[in-house]
C-alpha cells in the first residue's frame, strides 16, 4: 500500500486540563490516499469534534496524543520544503466566507496572493488567465467579480471565490468545514456543485464537514458520524443514511423532518444530550445516556468498531460481528461500498 | 369574486393587502407586496419561501418593527378587529409580547449578552405590568417574579437554575428555549416564530419544535411559523402559505399542498425536496430569484415558470380561492374560480 | 484507548456559586499583578541599562561632568555627584550597581534633579502630578462622559432629528489636534478678549495653598486648557460611540428587546448603551494610561505647571534623573490602568471570565 496523503493515527485532542477538560476528539484513526479522488463527509451535532478534526488535519492544532502524518511524516516534523508542499496540497474552506476577506482589498488580491506565494505563474497575463479559469470553474463570471470589493459580493459569490482560490493551488485535498451552512438554501446547491466539479474534473479529494445529513447524502461517497469525539458509524454515505445501524445515526435520520405525513415527527420523545455528563458515562458508550437500547455492558466499556454488513459501527448491538482491530487499517470503506459505487478511495477508519 | 380577505370569520389575525417598502439609494424594494392571509384561533400557520421572499419582513411588520428606510406602505393588520397598522406607537408597545410575541430569526443572538436570563424575562413582564397599573414598580414582589420565571423556564424544559445564567453560558438549543419562555410569558394569543431552528442540529430542532407545540397547545395560541424548510412545515403546521417575491403564491392545508401543489412554484419546491429514497443526488431549483429592485412584469414568477403562457408577463395574477380553502395566485386557474 | 485522567465530556460546566467565582478571581488577580510587576521591573531595568549601553561614554556621567565643571554656582552639587559615583561608580561590578538601583526605584527614590539641585526628583514629580491629574484626568473624564452620551444619541435612530446636526462639528473637532485648538482658544479668549489668563496654572506671584482664592484662581487658569482637551476629545468619544451604537442597533437582541414591548428608555440604556460601551471602556483606560505623555503638548502650550512641562524642561536641560523618573512613572501609569481595566472588565462583560489567558 502506498503512503497515504494524509493520515491520522490514534489521534486524541483534549482541551483544557483537570476538571474542566474537554475531549474533543478521541482515538481517531483515518487515512486518505490519492489514488482515487473521493469525498468523505464527517457529520455530527455541534460540539461533536468536527472542527477540531479539521484543524488537526490542517496542522492548526497539534494532537494531545497520536500523530497526524502528511505523506508519512508527522506534521510537527515536516521540513521547510515539505511544509510548503503541505500548505499547497491541502487546502481549507471554512463556514464563514467573510472571515477570509480583508474589506479594504479588492477580491483580486485574495486570488493573486497564493499565485505569488507559490510562484504558480510566470507572468501577469498567465496569472490572470489562471484566475479567470478558476472563477469560471466555480460558475462565476470573472468580468463581474474581478475589481470588486468584498462588500459588493453576495455570500454565495464569496464562498465560491474561496473555492476558486483553493483550486488555484491545485491541491490534492480540500478540507471544507461547514462550507454551506451560512449560505442560502437556494445557493447551497450551486456551491455543492462547484465542489463536485473540483472533485470530478480535477481529482481533488474532499473532507466535507457538515451537521446536515442531507447535503452529506448529496455529495459524499463515504460518511463518518461523530458523536462526542468518537466515531459512531462509518461507511458508504448512501448505505449509512438509508440503513443507519448505530442508534445515534438512527436518531439523527429520524429527526430530519420530511414531507411524509406518516413520519409522526412531533411525537417521538428523545432524551436531551444533557450537559456536563459525568466521567462514569465516558467510560462506556458516549451515547448510553440517551440510547433507547442501552444495556448494562454499554455503561462499562466503550464499544469497539464492529464491521457489520455495510458499515463500521461502534455499538454493542453488533457485538456478533467481527471487530475492526486496533491498528488494522486494511478495512477500507471504499471496499465496503462494493461494485455499485464509483468511489474506491482508500479511506480507512479504525479505532 | 372570492378573495383571500374573506377566508373565514373566526380569525385571530387578519392581514389584508399588506405592503412594505424599503426606500434604498438604488430604488424602492417592495419586500412585501400585497399579502393577505388569516391566522385562525389555535392554528399553526406556516410561511415558507426562499430567502429574500419577504417572510421576515412580514413578521416584523406584524410587530410594527419595520425600521427606516422601510415602512408599511399599505394594508391592514387586524387583531380582533383592531388595526395594528394604524395604532399609535405607545398602544402598539403594549400589544407586543402581551398579545403578539415574536421569536426572532437568529435566536442565537437574540439575548442581551450582558444580562442574566432572569432579568431579560422580568424586564419584559414588568414593562407591561407597569403600563397597566401605571405604577413604577408594578404589583409583584421580587419572590413572585422569580417564581414565575422559574415556572416559565420549567415549562420550556429548562432547569430553574438557568435563570441565573448569562446567554453565553447556554447552548444554542437552551437559548432558543429561553426565547420561547420569554415569548409565552404574558400568554399571548399569537406567537410568531421566524426560523426558530435554522441554526440548530436536527435532533435539537425537533425538541425545540416539540416544546413550541406543547406550550402553544397549553396557551391555545396561534403560531405563525416562518421558514424555508418544506419538511419542517410538513411536520409542524396545519396550513401553509408559499411566498415568492414578496407575494403569496399559494395558501392551503399542508397535507393538501404536499399531496397536490397547485402553483407551479410550489410544484417546483416540492419536487426539488431532497429525498433519501431517490438515487439522483442533486435537484436544483431552476433559475435564480429576480433582483428585488426590478421585479418582472405580470406574474413575478413567470421568468422561472415552466408553465408560463400569454397572460403571465402581462397581467398580475390575484390570489383566489380555487377550491375550498385552497388559494392560488396563478393564471392557470383563472377559469377554475369557485363562486 | 489513550489514557486520560477522568476528563469531562462535551461542553464544560461551570459552577455558578460565588465561592467558585472568587477563587479563579484571586488566581487571576495574582497573575495579573505579577505581570504588572514584571512590566515595571522591565521598564526600570531598561532605564538602568540603556544609558550604560550607549556607545562611548555613559551620557549620565558625561552630564555629571559638565555639571561639575560649571558646578561652583550650586552649592553641594559636588557631594551629590560624589554620592552618585560612589553608588554607581566605575569600580563597582555592574550587578551590584543594578541591585542598588532597583532598591532605589522600589522606594521611588529617583535621586536629585541635576537642573534644580537640591530638589529631589520625587518631590518635583509630586508637585507637578496633581496639576496634571486635575487638568487631564478631569477633562478626559468629562469629554468621555459627554462625548459618549452624545455619540450614543447620534447613533440612536429614535433620537431627536436635530441631534444629527452635531455629527459634522464632532467630525471636525476630532480631526483637530488639541494643541492647535489650544492655540486658537488662547488667541481669541486670552490674547484678544482677555477673558482668561494667557498661561500658567495660577497667577504668577501667588503661592499654591488650600485657600478659596487660590482654588478659584487655579480653576480660572485651567478652563482654557481643559476646554481645548474636552473639545478635541469630545469628537473622538462621540464618533467611536456612534459607530458602536449603530453596530449594536443591528444586533438581534435589540429587535427582540423591542418585540418585548420595552420602553425606549430601557432599550437605550440597558441594551444599547450597555453593550456599545464595552469597547469605549477599553479606549478610556488606554487614554487615561497615556495621560502623562499626552500632557506634554497641551501643558507646554498653556505653560501649565504639570508633568508635561516638567518633562519638557527636563529634556531641554539634560536633567537625566528627572527624565528617568518621569519615564518610569509613565510606564507605571500605563501598566496600572491596564491592570485595573483587566480586573474590572469581566464585571462589565460576563463573556470575559477570569479563567481565560
Ligand atoms: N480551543 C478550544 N478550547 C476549549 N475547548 C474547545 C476548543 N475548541 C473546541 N473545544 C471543545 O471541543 C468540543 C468539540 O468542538 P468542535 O470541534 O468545534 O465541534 P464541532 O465543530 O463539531 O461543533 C466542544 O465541546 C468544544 O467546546
Ligand atoms: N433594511 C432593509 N433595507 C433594504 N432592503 C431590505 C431591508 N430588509 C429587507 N430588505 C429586502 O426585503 C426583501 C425581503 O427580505 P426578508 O423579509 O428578510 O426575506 P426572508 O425573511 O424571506 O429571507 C429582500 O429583498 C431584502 O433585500
Ligand atoms: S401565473 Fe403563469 S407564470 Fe405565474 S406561476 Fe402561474 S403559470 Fe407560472
Ligand atoms: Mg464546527
Ligand atoms: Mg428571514
Amino acid at each position: 500500500m502506498t503512503t497515504p496523503l494524509l493520515e491520522l493515527k490514534h489521534v486524541t485532542k483534549v482541551f483544557g486540563h483537570g476538571e474542566g477538560a474537554t475531549v474533543a476528539l478521541s482515538d481517531f484513526s483515518f487515512a486518505i490516499g490519492e489514488d482515487a479522488a473521493t469525498i468523505v463527509a464527517v457529520a455530527g451535532e455541534s460540539g461533536s469534534g468536527k472542527s477540531t478534526l479539521a484543524r488537526l488535519m490542517l496542522g492548526f492544532i497539534s494532537p494531545s496524543a497520536g500523530e497526524v502524518r502528511y505523506r508519512g511524516t508527522d506534521l510537527r516534523r515536516l521540513s521547510r520544503a515539505e511544509r510548503r508542499n503541505f500548505r499547497r496540497e491541502i487546502q481549507a474552506i471554512f463556514q464563514d466566507p467573510f472571515g477570509v476577506y480583508n474589506p479594504f482589498y479588492r477580491v483580486d488580491h485574495l486570488l493573486t496572493t497564493p499565485i505569488k506565494n507559490f510562484k504558480l505563474a510566470s507572468s501577469r497575463a498567465e496569472a490572470r488567465r489562471q484566475i479567470e479559469t478558476a472563477l469560471a470553474t466555480v460558475g462565476l463570471n470573472p468580468g463581474e467579480i474581478l475589481g470588486r470589493y468584498p462588500h459588493q459580493l453576495s455570500g454565495g459569490q464569496r464562498q465560491r471565490i474561496t473555492i476558486a482560490r483553493a483550486l488555484l493551488l491545485r491541491p490534492r485535498l480540500i478540507i471544507a468545514d461547514e462550507p454551506v451552512s451560512m449560505v442560502d438554501a437556494s445557493l447551497r446547491a450551486t456551491i455543492l456543485e462547484s465542489l463536485l466539479t473540483l472533485n470530478r474534473e480535477f481529482g481533488i479529494s474532499f473532507i466535507y464537514i457538515t451537521h446536515d445529513l442531507t447535503t452529506a447524502y448529496q455529495i459524499s461517497e463515504q460518511l463518518i458520524i461523530l458523536y462526542r469525539g468518537v466515531v459512531a458509524e462509518a461507511g458508504p454515505a448512501k448505505q449509512v443514511i438509508r440503513h443507519p445501524q448505530h442508534p445515534y445515526t438512527q436518531l439523527l435520520i429520524r429527526s430530519i423532518p420530511t414531507p411524509d405525513p406518516g413520519q409522526r415527527w412531533m411525537e417521538e420523545v428523545v432524551a436531551s444530550s444533557g450537559e456536563g455528563t459525568d466521567a462514569a458515562v465516558w467510560q462506556g458508550c458516549p451515547f448510553a445516556s440517551r440510547c433507547p437500547h442501552v444495556m448494562p455492558m454499554c455503561q462499562e466499556e466503550r464499544p469497539p468498531l464492529y464491521l457489520t454488513e455495510g458499515a463500521a459501527v461502534s455499538c454493542y448491538l453488533y457485538r456478533e460481528s467481527p471487530t475492526i482491530e486496533e491498528g488494522d487499517l486494511t478495512v477500507t470503506l471504499g471496499a465496503l461500498a462494493g461494485a455499485g459505487s464509483r468511489g474506491n478511495g482508500s479511506i480507512t477508519v479504525g479505532s | 369574486m372570492t378573495t383571500a380577505t374573506t377566508q373565514t370569520a373566526a380569525a385571530t389575525l387578519r392581514v389584508e393587502d399588506l405592503r412594505v417598502q424599503f426606500h434604498t439609494p438604488r430604488g424602492v424594494v417592495r419586500a412585501v407586496d400585497g399579502v393577505s392571509f388569516t391566522l385562525r384561533p389555535g392554528e399553526r400557520f406556516g410561511l415558507v419561501g426562499e430567502s429574500g421572499s419577504g417572510k421576515s419582513t412580514i413578521a416584523l411588520a406584524l410587530m410594527r418593527l419595520i425600521k427606516p428606510p422601510g415602512r408599511i406602505a399599505g394594508g391592514r393588520i387586524l387583531l380582533e378587529d383592531e388595526d395594528l397598522a394604524a395604532l399609535p406607537e405607545d398602544a402598539m408597545r403594549s400589544v407586543r409580547m402581551a398579545r403578539i410575541a415574536l421569536i426572532p430569526q437568529g435566536a442565537m443572538n437574540s439575548l442581551n449578552p450582558v444580562m442574566r436570563v432572569k432579568q431579560q424575562i422580568i424586564d419584559g413582564i414588568l414593562a407591561h405590568e407597569r403600563e397597566r397599573s401605571g405604577s413604577r414598580n408594578g404589583s409583584r414582589s421580587k419572590r413572585d417574579l422569580e417564581e414565575r420565571v422559574a415556572e416559565l423556564l420549567e415549562s420550556v424544559g429548562l432547569r430553574r437554575e438557568v435563570a441565573e445564567r448569562y446567554p453565553h453560558e447556554l447552548s444554542g438549543g437552551m437559548k432558543q428555549r429561553v426565547c420561547i419562555a420569554i415569548a409565552i410569558a404574558l400568554r399571548p394569543s399569537i406567537i410568531i416564530a421566524d426560523e426558530p431552528t435554522s441554526a440548530l442540529d436536527v435532533v435539537v430542532q425537533r425538541q425545540i419544535m416539540q416544546t413550541l407545540g406543547a406550550v402553544q397547545a397549553r396557551l391555545g395560541a396561534s403560531v405563525l411559523l416562518i421558514g424555508h424548510d418544506m419538511g419542517l412545515m410538513a411536520q409542524f403546521v396545519d396550513r401553509v402559505g408559499v411566498m415568492y417575491g414578496g407575494k403569496l403564491a399559494e395558501i392551503g392545508p399542508t397535507r393538501e399542498i404536499f399531496a397536490e401543489p397547485l402553483h407551479p412554484y410550489t410544484q417546483m419546491l416540492i419536487s426539488s425536496l431532497p429525498s433519501f429514497d431517490r438515487e439522483t443526488s442533486f435537484v436544483k431549483l431552476a433559475g435564480q430569484p429576480h433582483s428585488p429592485l426590478n421585479p418582472p412584469s405580470g406574474c413575478v414568477f413567470h421568468p422561472r415558470c415552466p408553465r408560463a403562457f400569454e397572460p403571465c408577463p402581462a397581467r398580475v395574477p390575484v390570489l383566489r380561492e380555487v377550491r375550498p380553502d385552497r388559494f392560488v395566485s396563478c393564471h392557470l386557474y383563472d377559469g377554475a374560480v369557485e363562486s | 484507548m489513550v489514557a486520560i485522567s477522568q476528563p469531562q465530556v462535551g461542553r464544560q460546566t461551570r459552577s455558578r456559586s460565588a465561592t467558585a467565582l472568587r477563587r479563579p478571581f484571586v488566581r487571576y488577580a495574582i497573575r495579573r499583578v505579577g505581570v504588572f510587576l514584571l512590566v515595571v521591573w522591565a521598564a526600570a531595568t531598561l532605564n538602568f541599562f540603556l544609558p550604560r549601553l550607549a556607545p562611548g561614554q555613559d551620557p549620565v556621567r558625561a552630564r555629571l561632568g559638565t555639571v561639575l565643571a560649571q558646578g561652583g554656582s550650586v552649592s553641594g552639587i559636588e557631594e551629590m555627584v560624589a554620592t552618585y559615583n560612589e553608588k554607581f561608580g566605575l569600580g563597582e561590578p555592574l550587578w551590584l550597581q543594578y541591585l542598588r538601583y532597583l532598591g532605589d526605584y522600589a522606594r521611588f527614590d529617583f535621586g536629585y534633579s541635576l537642573a534644580s539641585y537640591p530638589a529631589r526628583v520625587l518631590d518635583l514629580i509630586g508637585n507637578a502630578l496633581p496639576w496634571t491629574i486635575c487638568l487631564l484626568v478631569v477633562s478626559t473624564v468629562i469629554a468621555f462622559v459627554v462625548g459618549t452620551l452624545a455619540g450614543a444619541l447620534l447613533g440612536w435612530t429614535r433620537a431627536p432629528r436635530w441631534l444629527g446636526h452635531l455629527f459634522m462639528p464632532f467630525l471636525t473637532l476630532s480631526a483637530i489636534p488639541y494643541y492647535l485648538l489650544g492655540l486658537v482658544l488662547i488667541y481669541f479668549l486670552a490674547f484678544r478678549s482677555r477673558v482668561f489668563p494667557l498661561s500658567g496654572g495660577y497667577t504668577v506671584g501667588t503661592e499654591p495653598a488650600w485657600s478659596w482664592e487660590f482654588i478659584q484662581d487655579a480653576v480660572t487658569h485651567s478652563i482654557l486648557p481643559a476646554l481645548s482637551i474636552v473639545l478635541a476629545q469630545l469628537g473622538f468619544w462621540a464618533l467611536g460611540m456612534r459607530g458602536m451604537m449603530v453596530m449594536t442597533e443591528g444586533e438581534d437582541y435589540m429587535t427582540f428587546a423591542e418585540a418585548k414591548g420595552l420602553p425606549p428608555r430601557t432599550i437605550f440604556f440597558r441594551y444599547a448603551i450597555r453593550n456599545a460601551l464595552l469597547p469605549q471602556t477599553t479606549s478610556l483606560a488606554l487614554a487615561l494610561g497615556g495621560i502623562v505623555s499626552q500632557a506634554v503638548l497641551v501643558e507646554v502650550v498653556f505653560g501649565y505647571p504639570g508633568i508635561g512641562t516638567l518633562l519638557y524642561n527636563a529634556i531641554k536641560g539634560f536633567d537625566y534623573f528627572l527624565i528617568y523618573g518621569i519615564v518610569f512613572l509613565v510606564i507605571v501609569t500605563i501598566g496600572l490602568t491596564t491592570l485595573i481595566l483587566d480586573l474590572v472588565y469581566p464585571l462589565l462583560d460576563p463573556r470575559i471570565t477570569y479563567q481565560r489567558q
